[in-house]
């Protein structure tokens, strides 16, 4: 069945809408900063980012019915697993079990993603049942204290959606939109906004540790790839390299799981919309 | 409206408008009852416009009653019951179960009882009097929510509208889930 055109402009509007990151001058504290630290911290790392969106891409390469029913697993699940954290369940492969499930989700999903595998949809399902299971239980063990558990709930469902969404959307533009210029513009635009906050978040705000900074190297060095690809295949199979380099980047994952290095990746929302927008980008300039 | 919400509060909103608007107050600023409420009428709607139309009566009254019993008893019963009841209507429109219109006026009346006990409950040191204004208050608004909501989705022709519904419901559940580890983690 194919999407009509202004449902992709919709979901991609309000993708970039819900994207938007508020002003950080301030250290949000009371109740609402139960929301926004359910809100940010799916967004905590790498590992989880790379996942969700490579579900969302997935299910935009499967299409129908995968396209919600993969998205509407893995939250579901994920919550599961976030129970077990949150009471200390205890969790198969000791205490970095959930780290490595969640690096092998990264470069399973990703695999998919690139081989536009198609497995029966009860499969992929569990599949990414599995996978939501371990980021939840990592998301429930470290979910911090004396914060609103609604609000921390409802803002760590809601970013995980997005997630998903991003990786929808991709998806969705990439069939959609071959061709129009407006929408790599726009994400051109949106592209620059956000590398500008990604610099001046490396330059200190928060701090950016050596994982993301091989992280956003490894992004930007795929993204290059992507332009490379993209111009031998007149724009086919974005999607497919998007997956590749996110399957690649959960054997970084992996390698951190496995040398219990004491940090995990630093935040960067603003590198994950990096990853979001270059794809659009990338069509941008492969189409004018 | 999620940044505009607030955490549960057992005392009540004072909007200075009187007894019945610091109900529509508290209820409006008060996820943990306003998440139920739409996903009932979400649920309602999924299933046509009878089980919608019991809904926007039913659950305001199940609602009020179950205030009063609360301003009563003074009494919360436990709170896992509230999480447990995100999981099992979100697990409903997520599966967009053909309940009977009877089952879902059922889950309607139980879980208006439930949250109207919690909020009865919260306002009993306010005063039957004044409490029973303010339950007023949060039924109405409880009737305004639900008819929109269960109005809008019944309305809601196209498939893919359906699953947006449906993956809301979703997300309530995961909501749901969150918030019983939540509670059993902090009753640790």
């Amino acid at each position: 069945m194919k999407t009509p055109r202004w449902i992709t402009v919709l979901w991609t509007i309000g993708t970039i809408l819900i994207l938007a990151q508020s002003t950080q001058a301030h250290i949000v504290a009371g109740e609402s900063g139960g929301f926004l630290s359910g809100l940010k911290h799916p967004w905590s790392g790498w590992d989880h980012i790379c996942a969700m969106v490579a579900v969302g891409l997935w299910g935009a390469q499967l299409g129908m019915p995968a396209i919600w029913v993969l998205p509407v697993t893995f939250p579901v699940i994920m919550a599961c697993g976030g129970f077990l954290g949150l009471i200390d369940a205890p969790f198969p492969g000791g205490t970095h079990g959930d780290e490595i499930g969640i690096a092998a989700s990264a470069i399973l999903l990703g695999l998919m993603v690139l081989l536009k595998a198609s497995p029966p949809l009860p499969l992929a399902m569990i599949l990414v049942g599995f996978f939501g299971l371990c980021h939840g239980y990592a998301h429930g063990h470290e979910l911090p204290p004396g914060q609103s558990g609604l609000l921390y709930s409802i803002g760590f469902v809601v970013a995980t959606g997005t997630l998903h969404a991003l990786g929808i959307t991709i998806g969705l533009v990439n069939n959609e939109w071959k061709g129009n210029v407006w929408v790599p513009l726009v994400a051109a635009l949106l592209l620059a906004f956000m590398i500008g906050i990604g610099f001046s978040d490396a330059l200190g705000v928060s701090g950016l540790n050596y994982w993301s900074h091989a992280a956003v190297g490894f992004v930007l060095a795929s993204v290059a790839l992507s332009f490379v690809v993209l111009k031998a295949q007149q724009g086919k199979g974005l999607v497919r390299v998007l997956g590749g380099a996110i399957s690649l980047g959960g054997f970084i994952f992996l390698y951190q799981a496995f040398s219990e290095a004491p940090e995990k990746p630093a935040t960067a929302p603003s590198a994950a919309a990096f990853i979001s927008v270059a794809p659009q980008l990338s069509f941008g300039i492969n189409t004018i | 409206m999620l940044l505009l919400q607030q955490s549960a509060q057992a005392h009540l909103v004072t909007t200075g408008l009187g007894p019945v608007y610091d109900g529509i107050g508290h209820f409006s600023l008060s996820p943990d009852d306003s998440i139920p409420v739409v996903a009932l009428a979400l649920l309602a709607g999924l299933r046509g416009k009878a089980a919608g139309r019991g809904l926007i009566f039913q659950l305001p009254v199940a609602w009020f009653v179950g205030g009063v019993a609360g301003l009563v008893a003074n009494r919360a019963p436990i709170d896992p019951l509230r999480c447990v009841s995100f999981m099992a209507i979100g697990l409903l429109i997520s599966a967009d179960a053909p309940l009977p219109d009877l089952a879902v006026m059922a889950i309607a009346v139980a879980m208006g009882f439930l949250h109207g006990f919690l909020d009865g409950s919260g306002f009993a040191a306010t005063g039957l009097g004044k409490g029973m204004l303010e339950l007023l208050g949060i039924a109405i608004i409880i009737f305004v929510l639900a008819t929109i909501f269960s109005a809008l989705v019944v309305s809601m022709r196209q498939y893919w509208l359906r699953i947006v519904v449906r993956v809301a419901g979703s997300w309530i559940a995961a909501i749901g889930m969150l918030m019983l580890g939540w509670a059993l983690r902090s009753a640790h």
